[in-house]
């Protein structure tokens, strides 16, 4: 494709030419086309085939239809005197908005001072004046010299353009002022120059009187209530109205004033089903154990009752608190069965669509042990022979799959466990690990491995960290009765666990005097990632949070949207996880913006210019990452 | 003495000269339109074009050759003698894009 001549850079243009082409002055700004206005004119630079300057002229004799152009650069080139010859010739096409390649004389009237005397009425609008040049080459007005010998008045002479009064220092900015030429139409072009578009005000003033009275002219109002159309009711026989040019303009309505409303009534009609609905009625809290005392393991009954003794609505919404740390949300009447003992203090929060209501059992229901529950205090705690014993895994997760250390974690073989009162403990760490061999004289030799199946056995008793290996009741010689059993994972949760740290360390990174363990004290590390837009210029950073609207003129909004890929998964536009040290994470940022393919990726916060949006992190710290969007440039 | 442009008309050896110097010119011209049918021009974008393809007369290295009229010094009225400029030109967005992309703003001249 060709490149086409214009003053924006490569990448500038690429960035904002639309797809397809298109006759500019149709409609807007430019219009009419080029060709159809009085003011559009061809001019042509003539260089040698070395590229050098040699002349201008303006072409004359170009032809235009609705479509092209057509030029004829050979009578060009002959009219500035080339007959002969090799030579480069380049086209400009010009609509003068202001100022003209001519010559104005003024004069000074009374204290007025740059009064056209005489110029080129085309461009002055006024009538030529008589003038003449005597030897020296100086203007006189008149046609020569006054024949009283009276002093002439001498005119100046000024070409009627603007000039440049300033240049900013990188050379960038320009600022123009017009010249001491006293002509309104000279004052006007150059203020016009400031807005491309134009602006038109309507001609507005008192018409003719008519049956109703006077015609108000400029007068315009919207179509409609509704419509947002806008048009004149009364405009002057000399006003253009709303040309073609103003298409994609702002319309700017001052002395706006509201004349009348107009009441419309919505048109309503009552639901036959509605009523009013009443405030939640007194409720009180009722239970099967009326002297208050109840037993763990047995089921209580609670009841919400309405004064009248009835049920409470079903239809309305209660949420249940058991005062043990256990809620949730059931019918008016509820069962629940406590398995810790102690005072507990029941409450429901019951919500209608309008109200809402906190009932609270009179007094606190008092649950006690009961005989046959294994939980009692009374009752004997579990045992093993393990008991006092260090145990890790044997690594054989082939058929039984992996044990679990905690909840969806596998251990590795390099994970220890204290069992305690029939309960494996998790030590957290090399230094607690190293702890508990001193206080409990345990060297590493007298570690037991246990094949899956049987280290299931073995229910989750509390992890033994630095702030609990020596406290009650969690302490080392405390019984453990709370505890739960945990399954096996698969082999993909094996795997992982393996992979994840412990091959370095043997079978006893416990013992390293390094105090690291990887197997006892694995490391985590939080991964977060953003996607923002960019809306600075330039090198700045001025984030905006995704999705991003920028609404443009006339033309299709762009939609600037991006998503994160974690491990190719989207995960929308953020993302945090915990990931153990040392694995890798691959992260991709997709960019997901209208139009397509002029937004993107074009680096993360913090570093340099990229535009591959694709990263594999490694987990060797918290990282915090944000990824940037823009037009690539 | 030199001649005056009513005595040249008159001038027999002038005249032969003045028409040799046409049919010169008119089989230069004819050696071109020729030369169009039958090369192409080798463009470092656009590939090998024909000749014939491009409408306005041109020469192997693809620049446009203006021929004139003897008699009046102007361009032969031809189809060939013509640059047609098509309007359609890019367009642009405009809006927020366009003051996003290009730094509009006034620093040192406010």
């Amino acid at each position: 494709m060709p490149r086409y001549r214009t003053k924006l850079n490569d990448k500038d243009f690429k960035l904002l030419k639309k797809e397809g082409m298109g006759i500019l002055g149709e409609s807007g700004h430019l219009f009419p086309i080029f060709g159809n206005h009085i003011e559009d004119f061809v001019k042509f630079n003539v260089y040698g085939l070395d590229d050098i300057y040699l002349k201008s002229g303006i072409s004359e004799d170009f032809e235009n239809d609705d479509n092209n152009i057509k030029l004829k650069p050979g009578n060009d080139l002959r009219k500035v005197g080339f007959t002969r010859g090799d030579y480069k010739v380049k086209y400009f096409f010009y609509r003068r908005l202001a100022g003209a390649d001519e010559i104005v004389l003024t004069k000074t009237v009374g204290d007025q001072s740059g009064v056209v005397h005489s110029g080129n009425p085309k461009f002055t609008g006024e009538p030529m004046g008589d003038f003449y040049v005597d030897d020296d080459g100086k203007v006189f007005q008149g046609n020569g010299p006054a024949g009283d010998g009276s002093e002439p008045s001498e005119l100046d002479v000024k070409e009627y353009k603007f000039f440049i009064d300033k240049i900013s220092a990188n050379k960038k900015e320009v600022r123009l002022a017009p010249q001491s030429i006293n002509l309104d139409k000279y004052k006007d072009e150059f203020s016009s120059l400031y807005t491309s578009d134009g602006v038109y005000k309507p001609v507005s003033g008192i018409g003719d009187f008519t049956d109703g009275g006077p015609t108000v002219s400029g007068e315009a109002k919207f179509n409609s209530a509704d419509n947002t159309g806008f048009k004149f009711v009364t405009k002057d026989g000399t006003d253009p109205g709303f040309l073609k040019k103003y298409i994609g303009g702002t319309l700017e309505i001052e002395n706006a004033f509201i004349v009348g409303y107009t009441n419309q009534v919505p048109t309503t009609e009552e639901n036959p089903d509605w009523s009013l609905e009443d405030p939640i009625p007194p409720i009180t809290i009722e239970t099967n154990y009326p002297d208050g005392n109840a037993t763990t393991g047995t089921p209580v009954t609670f009841t919400a009752n309405r004064e009248n003794g009835n049920i409470a609505p079903s239809q309305l919404s209660y949420y249940w608190d058991f005062g043990c740390g256990h809620q949730e949300f059931g019918e008016p009447e509820i069962t629940h069965t406590y398995t810790i003992n102690g005072n507990m203090n029941v409450s429901v929060v019951i919500n209608s669509p309008n109200f809402v209501d906190t009932v609270i059992l009179d007094n606190p229901l008092s649950i006690s042990y009961s005989t046959d529950d294994s939980d009692s205090p009374t009752a004997p705690a579990p045992s093993s022979p393990l008991d006092g014993k260090i145990i890790y895994w044997d690594g054989d997760s082939s058929t039984q799959g992996t044990p679990q250390k905690h909840s969806g974690v596998a251990v590795t073989i390099n994970t220890r466990f204290y069992v305690q009162s029939g309960h494996r403990r998790w030590i957290t760490s090399g230094y607690n690990l190293g702890l508990l061999r001193e206080l409990r004289g345990l060297d590493s030799d007298s570690d037991i491995d246990l094949y899956t199946d049987l280290m299931n056995t073995l229910p989750i008793g509390p992890q033994i960290d630095g702030l609990t290996i020596t406290g009650a009741p969690t302490g080392l010689d405390e019984p453990i009765t709370d505890g739960y059993l945990l399954g096996s994972l698969d082999d993909s949760g094996d795997d992982s666990g393996d992979d994840s740290g412990d091959d370095s360390g043997g079978d006893d990174s416990g013992d390293d005097d390094s105090g690291d363990d990887s197997g006892t004290q694995e490391t985590f590390y939080t991964l977060s990632v953003g996607v923002k837009y960019n809306s600075a210029s330039g090198n700045g950073y001025t984030p905006v949070s995704l999705p991003y609207t920028i609404s443009n003129e006339g033309d299709p909004d762009h939609d600037i949207d991006a998503y994160i890929k974690i491990d190719g998964l989207n995960v929308g536009r953020s993302y945090n996880e915990s990931y153990l040290a040392g694995e890798t994470v691959d992260i991709e940022i997709v960019d997901d913006s209208f139009p397509t393919n002029l937004y993107g990726f074009v680096g993360w916060v913090g570093s340099g210019t990229s535009y591959d949006g694709t990263k594999t992190q490694v987990m060797s710290g918290n990282i915090n990452l944000t990824a940037k969007i823009k037009i690539p440039i | 003495m030199p001649y005056t442009k009513e005595e040249l008309k008159k001038n027999e050896f002038y005249q032969k000269l003045h028409e040799q110097d046409r049919v010169d010119y008119q089989n230069n011209l004819q050696w071109a339109l020729k030369f169009q049918k039958e090369k192409d021009i080798v463009d470092p974008k656009l590939g090998i074009i024909p000749i014939s393809k491009t409408k306005p007369l041109r020469n192997e290295g693809g620049v446009f050759l203006a021929y004139e009229d003897p008699d009046t010094g102007l361009n032969y009225e031809r189809p060939d003698q013509y640059i047609t400029v098509d309007k359609k030109s890019p367009v642009y967005y405009r809006g927020d894009l366009w003051n996003t992309i290009l730094d509009r703003e006034f620093k040192e001249l406010t």
